[in-house]
């Protein structure tokens, strides 16, 4: 009996509504026009997507519950100090450490937000995150042409419509610009552009690959034609091609390859070793270029598209580096840190 | 006697092979560049600079490098798979492919140069077959089963160490670079490079080719081969260590090129039969001929450089399914 009684008052305890303390929560439609329920105050999220956490270390660091990758010794001055302080607990999966998604529950994120990777399977992503019970946001950010429209959606999102403003309408002004300058150049003036993306400088990219979108918008003409099949990239080409190809430029991604050529007397005939023109991105704290592919290619296409055409598109490199660092990481460059970031 | 056929066969091809590539060069080029080279003819400066750069900067060490890698793949392969009386042997089987993998990405994770990673990726192949064999006297006499199990447990601690630095490299840009190092490629090596290579790798088939007779014993078993005089262990080892020196070596200049190592010895037997004095020299030119077609291949098939491992690994399947068709009744 006494039993009986005892079960009858936990269902009863089951069956009573518990009064929650809900926070106000709203529907939004995200960048794949997917709706997603969020807290309607906002106090922190997690970012899965390496180039999407970097947006954040520009648009709203204090925003941030945790990073994907550690910040190196070197990088650390120039980002926001708050990053410092926040652990680095990996990404989605597939780009180096993967997340534990228990790591990311402990944390208490009011959402996960990713980006839409355009290799990946945002299904895949979806129901890897389900289990977490967290709602996941979708941005879309794969061409710097989509940062303006990313950074107003995270301005609405997170009630930081000003600062997103801000970001978004440099970046549509050096855009179109920059578009001007370059639809000027008749198709047979475009600068032919090799990208050497390894020490030995026979790993490049496709024409149509995302990771050379900086040197297409800038004007370059891509001297590989081919397909980008994988998120990868880096595709070997030999050397006989790129003699043939006659680049006037050559674009490397790390100092690697401008340190070895002086060692591969091999490469003399091609063009634009011949004439001189071999120039690295730089890379302090975010490459200019790729790897990864971030906002940081709104400064590396003004650059490249000064050293491409720089009658047509004259340029204060190291004002505009300024201006570049200061409104989207908040440094204040001294003339020797500006020296350091052009090498 | 098939050696002097298969001589004359690699000379042929080290010749075709420089004929190919993705910078159209008529075989009447070639020749007006040797006559001009010669001093029997004369060529404008311009053009005789950018053959020279073509044919002998960027082919010839490529053929010298494919030929001298498909030989001593073949010729160490040959070797194992006589010590360790299996026909499933490769070069790879006490851990030098996983050791020289991790040498390679710790270099590169260091933000080392290419040259530090060649450096690097032979140290540790040395060091993976050390750790194997250092494992395998553990257990007593380095008996052939400790060997092989040494082998496995280096070559997996190796494959481990690498997934962990895999995991630690930064995903944007180191990740990549050694994703890239180990598909293996010829492309980047140079006449120097070549050159500093030749000697150690051909005293190492040299001397696995001395150690003919003696594999010869050993291949009848320990006690046998002990009977007629051979200091068995001793033997082993020294097989086992120019063996592993010579396809070190490979592995730091080109990376992973599996198959050659495991189905040239298999050929090289349907010709010259199983004596290894023959055996090794016939697997020697059959694997360097091999290799110079399948770099032939490679680098002028498409615009892009195919990596040479997928082609090494698509031709030496079916030649290996031939071979195994041919050599069955003498396994039965």
């Amino acid at each position: 009996m006494k039993l009986r009684r005892s079960v009858l008052a936990l269902l009863t305890l089951l069956i009573l509504p518990l009064p929650m303390p809900k926070a106000e929560a709203r529907d939004i439609v995200d960048m794949t026009g997917r709706s997603v329920t969020i807290p309607d105050k906002v106090g922190k999220i997690y970012s899965a997507s390496y180039p999407l956490t970097l947006l954040f270390y520009a648009f709203a660091p204090d925003l941030l519950a945790a990073v994907n990758l550690p910040i190196g010794e070197e990088e650390r001055r120039f980002f926001p100090t708050i990053l410092a302080d926040l652990p680095a607990i990996g990404g989605a999966p597939g780009h180096g450490r993967s997340v534990n998604p228990e790591e990311v529950v402990a944390l208490h994120p009011d959402f996960i937000l990713a980006w839409v990777d355009p290799f990946g399977d945002t299904g895949a992503t979806e129901r890897q995150w389900a289990k977490s019970g967290l709602p996941i946001v979708y941005v879309r950010l794969n061409k710097l042409a989509d940062y303006p429209a990313a950074l107003r959606f995270l301005g609405d999102l997170l009630g930081r419509q000003s600062r997103g403003e801000e970001l978004a309408t440099y970046i549509e002004q050096v855009l179109a610009r920059v578009n001007k300058v370059v639809r000027a150049v008749p198709p047979e003036q475009k600068l032919s552009v090799f990208y050497a993306e390894s020490p030995d400088g026979l790993a490049t990219e496709c024409d149509n690959s995302f990771h050379l979108e900086a040197i297409v918008l800038a004007g370059g003409q891509n001297i590989h034609h081919c397909v980008q099949g994988a998120h990868m990239g880096m595709e070997k080409i030999s050397l006989e091609e790129i003699i043939l190809a006659r680049p006037s430029l050559i674009l490397a991604l790390n100092q690697h390859f401008k340190d070895k050529l002086a060692d591969m007397p091999q490469w003399r005939n091609v063009e634009a070793v011949a004439k001189n023109r071999v120039y690295v991105a730089p890379h302090l704290p975010i490459n200019w270029l790729d790897r990864p592919p971030t906002f940081m290619r709104v400064l590396g296409v003004q650059w490249l598209a000064n050293l491409f055409y720089p009658e047509l598109y004259p340029l204060d490199i190291r004002a505009e580096t300024k201006k570049v660092y200061r409104l989207f990481l908040g440094d204040d460059l001294s003339d020797a840190d500006v020296d350091r970031i052009l090498h | 006697m098939p050696l002097p056929l298969l001589g004359a066969g690699l000379g042929a091809a080290a010749l075709g092979a420089l004929t190919i590539g993705r910078y159209p060069i008529s075989l009447r080029d070639i020749i007006a560049f040797l006559a001009a080279a010669a001093h029997l003819s004369a060529l404008p400066q311009a053009r005789y600079d950018l053959l020279h750069n073509i044919i002998i900067e960027i082919r010839l060490p490529r053929i010298l490098a494919a030929a001298l890698v498909g030989a001593a793949l073949s010729a160490s392969g040959a070797a194992y798979q006589s010590v360790f009386r299996n026909p499933l042997v490769s070069p790879g089987l006490l851990g030098v492919l996983g050791g020289a993998s991790f040498g390679a990405a710790l270099a590169l994770i260091l933000g080392l140069g290419g040259l530090a990673a060649q450096g690097s990726a032979f140290l540790f192949g040395i060091a993976a077959v050390g750790l194997g064999v250092g494992v395998a006297n553990l257990f007593g006499a380095a008996s052939m089963i400790t060997l092989v199990l040494g082998g496995m447990i280096s070559g997996a601690f190796f494959t481990a160490a690498l997934s962990i630095l895999k995991y630690a490299a930064d995903p944007y840009d180191q990740l990549p670079a050694i994703v890239y190092w180990l598909m293996g490629s010829l492309a980047s090596v140079d006449l120097h490079q070549v050159l500093s290579i030749a000697p150690p790798i051909l005293a190492g088939i040299g001397a696995l080719v001395a150690l003919g007779r003696i594999m010869d014993a050993l291949a009848m078993g320990d006690d046998e081969a002990r009977s007629l005089g051979v200091p068995v262990t001793l033997a082993r080892y020294a097989i086992i260590a120019a063996a592993t020196l010579i396809s070190a070596l490979c592995v730091s200049m080109a990376g992973m090129i599996g198959w050659v190592g495991l189905f040239v010895p298999h050929f090289a037997r349907l010709l010259v039969g199983p004596r290894n004095a023959a055996l090794l020299p016939a697997a020697a030119l059959l694997g360097a001929i091999f290799l110079i077609g399948a770099d032939g291949l490679a680098r002028s098939a498409m615009r892009s450089e195919i990596p040479i491992g997928i082609i090494t690994e698509l031709l030496g399947i079916p030649a290996f399914l031939l071979v195994l068709r041919r050599a069955r009744k003498s396994w039965a």
